[in-house]
């Protein structure tokens, strides 16, 4: 694996880790804790103070998991009578994710973050079978999208295939 | 009108380069061209395009029909594609499924695949690669997808190679696929 899956990799887990100790789990648990101490309060007159107002997390608002995947796979091919050229489990992960930066995504970044070693190949050996296992994680497409109006939209970057109403038997692979 | 139409210029290639980070500087290089149009028609999904890839020139054209009105199958899938700037080649596909089941947790299907080798040659180069599961040749398979949980799914998947072409011969696979963006985007909340 090169340095820069590497880095790529470390810097996925970081964000994972900056994203996962979650204000909103936080929020629930403290949702709950101070229903129960209402249910046991006697009733006040509301008092609100909006200085205490908690606000919310700009990232956590704005960023939305669009696909999130996790595949596992024994696949068996060969080319002819006793030449298997596969007969292994092989895995994958795939999430595509999609921050929202202006409004409610008029203008947006997104990215799939996929294993896999090629663009459009996205399983991994597991070791489990003829082939050697490895690991791969690599942000396989980023891009900058703008809504204009309400028939226009643009995208600028490392984009995704359109495949209209077709599969991949036709047109671009996307396992 | 169509529903959609979607111009895209870019590049395309670099397929053992998966990092978009190491194929940014393909930024200023263009060898790729898609004009497709989309439109959906009730329970049908129609699509055509027209694609340059390193100068040569495709057409495209898909249609998918949901609800179809049959006994034997509900849902079918036909494309086709041809190359048309140097050589005159077609190549098309198509699928039938059908759902056994009210909740469609039970879906058998069977497709069957005509791409031409070249279709994506130019000399010796390969500029573009389909869906290795079809590969190229004459191919045939059947598949069974099983979604016994929300958002939990086990497919069975096998291809027969009907003709000479270079490639896999058979192929068969057992695939299981867990969705869960829902769990981590209701974590985000």
């Amino acid at each position: 694996m090169d340095r820069q899956s590497n880095s790529t990799i470390r810097l996925f887990v970081l964000c994972l880790a900056l994203l996962l100790p979650l204000p909103g789990w936080a929020d629930t648990a403290d949702a709950a804790a101070d229903a129960a101490a209402d249910a046991a309060a006697p009733i006040t007159p509301a008092v609100t103070n909006p200085t205490v107002a908690k606000e919310p997390n700009f990232l956590l608002q704005r960023i939305k998991f669009l696909s999130a995947d996790g595949f596992t796979r024994f696949r068996y091919m060969d080319k002819a009578e006793k030449k298997v050229t596969d007969r292994d489990l092989q895995y994958k992960i795939s999430t595509r994710v999609q921050v929202d930066l202006i409004g409610d995504g008029t203008t947006y970044i997104q990215g799939r973050g996929e294993s896999g070693r090629s663009f459009t190949s996205s399983f991994d050996y597991s070791s489990i079978g003829m082939n050697k296992g490895y690991w791969s994680f690599n942000l396989k497409s980023l891009f900058v999208g703008q809504k204009i109006g309400n028939h226009l939209e643009a995208q600028a970057g490392g984009i995704e295939y359109d495949w209209g109403a077709g599969t991949e038997a036709t047109y671009a692979d996307y396992d | 009108m169509p529903n959609r139409i979607g111009v895209t210029v870019g590049y395309v290639g670099d397929f053992t380069r998966p990092n978009v980070f190491a194929r940014f500087d393909r930024m200023t290089d263009e060898n790729y061209i898609q004009v497709l149009a989309y439109k959906k028609l009730g329970t049908r999904d129609v699509s055509a395009e027209f694609d340059s890839i390193e100068s040569v020139r495709y057409t495209r054209a898909a249609l998918r029909w949901q609800k179809l009105p049959l006994v034997v199958a509900d849902e079918l899938s036909v494309e086709a594609i041809g190359r048309v700037s140097d050589t005159d080649r077609l190549g098309w596909s198509s699928s039938l499924f059908k759902t056994i089941d009210h909740k469609g947790r039970v879906r058998p299907g069977v497709f069957y695949s005509d791409i031409s080798r070249s279709m994506f040659l130019l000399g010796k180069t390969t500029i573009f690669q389909n869906g290795d599961a079809y590969c190229q040749g004459k191919r045939i398979g059947p598949s069974l997808r099983l979604m016994p949980f929300q958002n939990f799914e086990v497919t069975l998947f096998g291809s027969d190679r009907l003709d000479a072409t270079p490639g896999p011969r058979y192929r068969a696979q057992l695939q299981v696929r867990y969705q869960f963006a829902g769990l981590l985007n209701r974590g985000l909340r």
